[in-house]
């Protein structure tokens, strides 16, 4: 039947069972968190100063709601930042990437529940006023560290995806996983540019005005959930 | 050591993974090693000790059973000749018939020795867990945000009351000191100040984080309106489509059979909660605005609430009935078996028991009744088997645990039902008293969460 068709169709279930899920869920809010600062942007551009305060406010609750998603996290990432350095198998170059990255997130993740407290009203507004640029350079300083990784897979990758001529078969081989790490090595690499962007803007060290920066968190955001579906 | 092998090969390069893949082996031999070992290297003792013969929880480790599984089946089975049992076929026999399971022991009863053996996650292991889960972080934060609102009532009534029998005196004796000492001579003058002051400051961030976790909730909760209404035209269409294809009389059926069903019932009341709650969310962020309908909204959204709970306690009360059934039949049929057990395990002692010619064959002689129930060889071993009596009890273990998370999925209701009684009949009631069902229903649903989630960790 079209019902049973549509209604068990496995994307919907899929995007249902998605949105069920902390992660799922919090890379929605990412995105129409960034979609509201492009909207308010352009609308305020327009304009349309009214609509443009509905989808600020908008903006500042789904800010405020993916903070408090975001709550304790920092504690699984010093644990995987542990792990990561008792393992002493893997490339060191990977390895400090990811420990640098780790750690840079845990420090991000404490500074955004902090500003999560602030925002709530359990600590004062006034305290803590640069916490926002430090959260920002924390989290630049996590990008730094999956910088390292993108470069490092990107190398390994390279060497890998040599192409060589059978001579025997008279067909051409080509390592098809070192391609496709070499691709998601570019992907990421891209994705983590963008996002240090925006961490730089939030420093203060960069002048991008809201339309920029909303505009790479939308593309970094749909990157996000695109990396996000296929292991839900 | 195997550390620093493991060191030196990553060092090198070379059977890395091999060197990882012994460390875990290496750390599964080094796990606290049954007691079944030690006594595996005394097969000849004579019968297991009063400790092993003890009667077992059913969910703790049954040593008994691991050992005599390990035991040869011949020494087993002398050691049950030896044991008397009564003749009246009492369940006393409950430690006898393990004894009798000395036949090859299955894999459940080990397995479920593995688990039993398994130590139990860290609370601050669960709550990691539970953190990580929508319904845990939905479930933490009904509990904050009730609790606080119980502690806000108390406050606002303190810092009212302190105010009412202090207004004459609000202001701050500082005495002929100045600066912080003043403060302190102050505060040392009128203590009910620093009360004053730390329920203020309380009052001010709480009220922040009670807002701040309702919306946090309601945003939890969105997003699933569409896929219900989608999901009720869908059902709708079909039934419109028996109508015009197969005629009136299978359409009336397809909507009695499809359409008055529980399960339509919750589908329909989903949404119309959904619906309203969304609403609220909506006027929360300032997209909707008209004072007539938010008020409508806030009324449809606390009745569509009461007609989910009242159908929700309608569907716990009959699981929690049909998982008692099941239990009892489980219950019945494991004591019928172990009746069996014991009228087979009389036969066997009277054949035999060494007694003169004239008392054996007046023992051997099996009366119609008892031959009735003499089962074949196999269903005689079905019968021993103690893997099928594990078995059971595993099912009537699970059950169990059903029973309780249905058990406490009621009174979470019942919670939610008052809360909700006076809110849609605006009854005049206490208001900590009504805040205080909001808080009982917010932790019965964590702590089935923290159940759930403790489960999972074990098995995992």
């Amino acid at each position: 039947m079209v019902y049973d068709t549509l209604t068990y169709h496995p994307t919907i279930q899929k995007l249902i069972k998605f949105l069920d899920t902390s992660a799922g869920r919090e890379k929605c809010l990412r995105l129409i968190q960034y979609l509201c600062r492009l909207a308010a942007f352009h609308l305020v551009r327009n304009g349309s100063v009214e609509l443009a305060a509905v989808v600020r406010r908008i903006q500042g609750v789904v800010t405020l709601d993916r903070k408090a998603l975001r709550f304790l996290k920092p504690l699984s990432h010093l644990t995987a930042a542990s792990r990561l350095y008792d393992n002493e198998l893997g490339d060191a170059y990977l390895r400090a990437g990811a420990i640098v990255k780790q750690l840079g997130f845990a420090a991000y993740l404490s500074a955004d529940s902090l500003q999560w407290f602030k925002l709530l009203g359990l600590v004062s507004a006034k305290r803590f006023p640069k916490l926002a640029k430090i959260a920002s350079g924390f989290w630049f300083i996590a990008l730094l560290g999956s910088l390292v990784q993108d470069l490092r897979n990107y190398q390994i990758g390279y060497a890998k995806s040599t192409i060589e001529f059978n001579e025997k078969t008279d067909v051409v081989e080509v390592d098809k996983a070192a391609l496709r790490q070499l691709a998601s090595a570019k992907r990421n690499l891209g994705k983590d540019v963008l996002d240090a962007l925006i961490a730089l803007n939030g420093m203060g060290a960069l002048g991008h005005d809201d339309g920029k920066i909303g505009l790479f968190g939308v593309v970094t955001s749909v990157m996000g959930l695109q990396d996000l579906w296929p292991g839900n | 050591m195997t550390e620093d092998l493991i060191k030196e090969a990553g060092a090198l390069g070379v059977y890395a993974s091999h060197y990882l893949n012994l460390n875990d082996r290496d750390r599964a031999i080094h796990r606290p090693a049954r007691q079944t070992i030690p006594i595996l290297n005394t097969p000849t003792s004579p019968s297991p000790s009063p400790s092993i013969r003890r009667k077992g929880n059913p969910q703790s480790l049954d040593t008994s059973r691991l050992l005599r599984g390990q035991m040869s089946r011949s020494t087993m089975l002398i050691d049950a000749m030896n044991s008397p049992l009564s003749l009246n076929g009492s369940l006393r026999e409950d430690d006898e018939l393990t004894a009798i399971s000395a036949f090859p022991i299955s894999d459940p009863v080990l397995e479920a020795a593995d688990r039993s053996e398994l130590p139990a996650p860290s609370s601050f292991a669960i709550l990691m867990k539970l953190i990580e889960t929508l319904a845990g972080k939905d479930k933490l934060g009904k509990v904050v945000q009730y609790g606080l609102r119980i502690l806000l009532f108390y406050s606002k009534r303190s810092t009212s009351f302190l105010q009412r029998t202090h207004a004459e005196g609000l202001k701050f004796p500082t005495g002929d000191y100045k600066g912080i000492a003043g403060v302190i001579m102050g505060l040392i003058q009128r203590p009910e100040f620093v009360a004053l002051f730390l329920l203020k400051d309380f009052e001010t961030r709480a009220a922040g984080v009670v807002s701040g976790l309702s919306m946090y909730r309601q945003m939890l909760r969105c997003g699933k309106t569409p896929f219900r209404l989608v999901n009720l035209a869908y059902k709708l269409s079909a039934t419109a489509s028996v109508f015009a294809n197969k005629g009136v009389e299978k359409g009336i059926l397809n909507v009695r059979d499809k359409w008055f069903t529980p399960t339509t019932l919750s589908d329909l009341l989903s949404v119309y909660y959904s619906i309203f709650d969304e609403s609220l969310l909506l006027f929360k962020l300032g997209v909707f605005g008209d004072p007539r309908f938010r008020r409508f909204a806030v009324k449809h959204e606390a009745l569509a609430w009461y007609y989910n709970i009242i159908l929700g306690l309608y569907k716990s009360l009959s699981k929690l009935s049909t998982l008692k059934e099941s239990q009892n039949q489980i219950k019945i049929n494991q004591q019928v078996r172990q009746r069996a057990k014991a009228l087979m395990r009389n036969s066997v002692n009277a054949s035999s028991s060494p007694r003169s010619a004239v008392t054996s064959s007046y023992y051997n002689y099996q009366s119609p009744t008892l031959r009735a129930v003499s089962p074949s060889p196999s269903v005689r071993r079905g019968l021993l088997s103690s893997a099928a009596s594990t078995a059971a009890q595993e099912e009537i273990d699970e059950l169990g645990k059903q029973i309780k998370n249905e058990q406490i999925e009621i009174l979470k209701l019942l919670c939610d039902f008052v809360f909700d009684t006076i809110t849609v009949f605006e009854l005049k009631v206490y208001e900590p008293v009504h805040l205080s069902f909001g808080l009982g229903a917010g932790a019965l649903a964590m702590s089935k969460v923290w159940m759930q989630v403790k489960e999972d960790l074990q098995d995992s």
